[in-house]
């Protein structure tokens, strides 16, 4: 220690830091002097080497001389956590559930609540954090992973734990590490990530509006949720491409559904109390569609309106009502808490119904508003809406339910249809 | 008894005193003018074809005549454009649509 130089030793960082797995520093000089020779000066001089750091160099020219230190066989130690799991035969999760493919064939044993935890700390324990639930360390645990497959099944979480999923926006799909060569065409890929999402056996009844909004959602799985309304805002995932809605409480579907399951999309529908169509199914319905059920007009409280004549109920101006107008109005500009504060003593019952719809709309849509299939203006309030079976692929006529936001908005073809009827 | 000649413009009176004279046909879009001024029912606003709405001040009122012309002028048109709506104003002419049932 007699040889050191005048500069600091960093001694601190040996002190603090963990052992690294990393082999020790290679610093290097001028070969041995004696080579160097103004006569020589083509034959190839080789730099010298020496392991350590840089200040124990005084030491091997005074003990060694000049002979290069023997580059010692480092032993692999590693006595810390490197964050990556390896169990060992007998950690194994099941492997029913290592092999969890999409469309389960049979009915599988499924984890139990506690055995599923057991098998998520197996791999990693979220950070212990009292405001977040297990489902939202979770998530964000998966998310900073980087992960693709969020297998969120069995933890039954409450509808604002699921806010968290858009954070799966973040997650994007790592461009390949080409090596030393240079990077092929493959290599240039797509850095959008296809995310996979199980949220089945939750006990959800509706759909968490946040997952509306993953952008690169591909497989969707459902399963065993008492869903009862599927929201029209699944069409805006367009990377879907498996939706396992299988043993839930669905009647009906949307009917911005029926445009993508015209073009091929097959959600699977299983074990659904579907309505079932009226009548005998002719060979007509099997090819075309069915005509629709009872078109049912709602007043602006939302109570169906019964109408004396037939020619009635299908004339309506194609303007849409003051009501509707101002209510989608208020909306955009105030939130349903500040317009039921400042109407507090002047509600009429109407406008306090639209609010209570409102706020449904928040739960099952995840806005206030919705999107009017045929005139595209946002609306709180149905009103006009019926069902019509259609055969997808020559199967069981599917009910499609389609809800509009004004009674003009009925396209006549309906009109006549249900006039004929 | 002979028909009454009905007139073919009527007068809303809002609440701070402003007067709109519209089409009849207009102002009936709204189902509480119309049954206001609907003869079968001889109410006073019938005979003089005036309406005064006490809870309606004249800002709101102008929005909502407007309302009532943009109505029938595209009852039977395809593509409806959007009215225009001053955020400040939606939540006065949500009452005022309430209670005039248009």
């Amino acid at each position: 220690m007699d040889g050191f130089p005048s500069s600091p030793p960093m001694l601190s960082r040996d002190a603090t830091e963990p052992p690294s797995s990393s082999s020790p520093p290679v610093f290097s000089s001028d070969g041995p002097m004696e080579d160097a020779d103004a006569e020589n000066y083509a034959q190839r001089r080789s730099k010298r080497k020496y392991k350590g750091p840089w200040y124990e160099k005084s030491a091997f020219d005074n003990g060694e001389g000049s002979s290069q230190p023997a580059a010692k066989k480092s032993k692999f130690t590693r006595n810390f956590d490197s964050g990556v799991f390896m169990p060992s035969d007998e950690d194994l999760p099941s492997t029913q559930e290592t092999n969890h493919d999409l469309v389960p064939s049979k009915i599988k044993t499924v984890p139990t609540y506690e055995e599923r935890i057991v098998q998520h700390k197996l791999s990693w324990f979220p950070k212990h954090n009292p405001d977040e639930s297990f489902t939202e360390a979770t998530v964000k645990e998966l998310v900073r992973n980087n992960e693709c497959n969020f297998r969120l099944d069995f933890l039954k979480p409450a509808q604002e734990d699921l806010q968290c999923l858009t954070e799966l926006n973040k997650i994007i799909k790592l461009p390949l590490d080409p090596g030393i060569r240079a990077p092929g065409e493959y290599y240039y890929r797509s850095m959008a990530p296809q995310l996979f999402l199980d949220l089945s056996n939750n006990d959800l009844k509706r759909m968490p509006p946040s997952v509306f909004d993953i952008e690169y959602l591909t497989d969707l799985i459902f399963r065993n949720n008492g869903l009862e309304v599927l929201p029209d805002r699944i069409v805006n995932l367009e990377h879907l491409r498996t939706l396992d809605l299988s043993n839930n409480n669905l009647s009906y579907l949307p009917y911005e559904l029926l445009g993508p399951m015209m073009d091929g999309f097959k959600p699977r529908l299983a074990g659904n109390p579907l309505m079932q169509c009226e009548g005998i199914v002719s060979d007509e319905v099997r090819t075309k569609c069915k005509g629709p059920s009872a078109l049912v007009y709602y007043d602006e409280a939302g109570r169906p309106l019964n109408w004396t004549s037939k020619s009635e109920c299908h004339e309506h101006s194609k303007a849409p009502s003051l009501f509707a107008l101002s209510l989608a109005k208020s909306m955009n500009t105030y939130s349903i808490e500040d317009i039921r504060d400042e109407l507090d003593d002047e509600m009429p019952p109407e406008v306090s119904t639209a609010l209570d719809t409102a706020e449904r709309n928040v739960e099952e849509y995840g806005s206030p508003l919705r999107i009017c299939f045929e005139c595209g203006r946002e609306f709180v309030m149905v009103k006009a809406e019926w069902t019509q079976w259609y055969p997808i692929g020559g199967g069981t006529p599917l009910p499609f339910k389609q809800q509009l936001c004004s009674l003009g908005c009925v396209p006549s073809r309906v009109t006549e249809q249900h006039q004929a009827s | 008894m002979a028909e009454k000649q009905l007139s073919e413009y009527v007068t809303l009176v809002s609440s701070d005193g402003f007067e709109f004279r519209i089409l009849r046909s207009a102002a009936c879009i709204a189902k509480t003018v119309q049954k206001a001024l609907d003869p079968a029912y001889g109410f006073k606003e019938d005979q003089e074809n005036k309406m005064t709405l006490s809870n309606i001040n004249g800002v709101v009122l102008e929005k909502v005549c407007e309302y009532l012309y943009y109505n029938q002028k595209y009852a039977k048109a395809k593509d409806v454009p959007d009215p225009d709506i001053p955020p400040e104003l939606c939540l006065e002419l949500l009452i005022a649509a309430d209670y005039l049932q248009c």
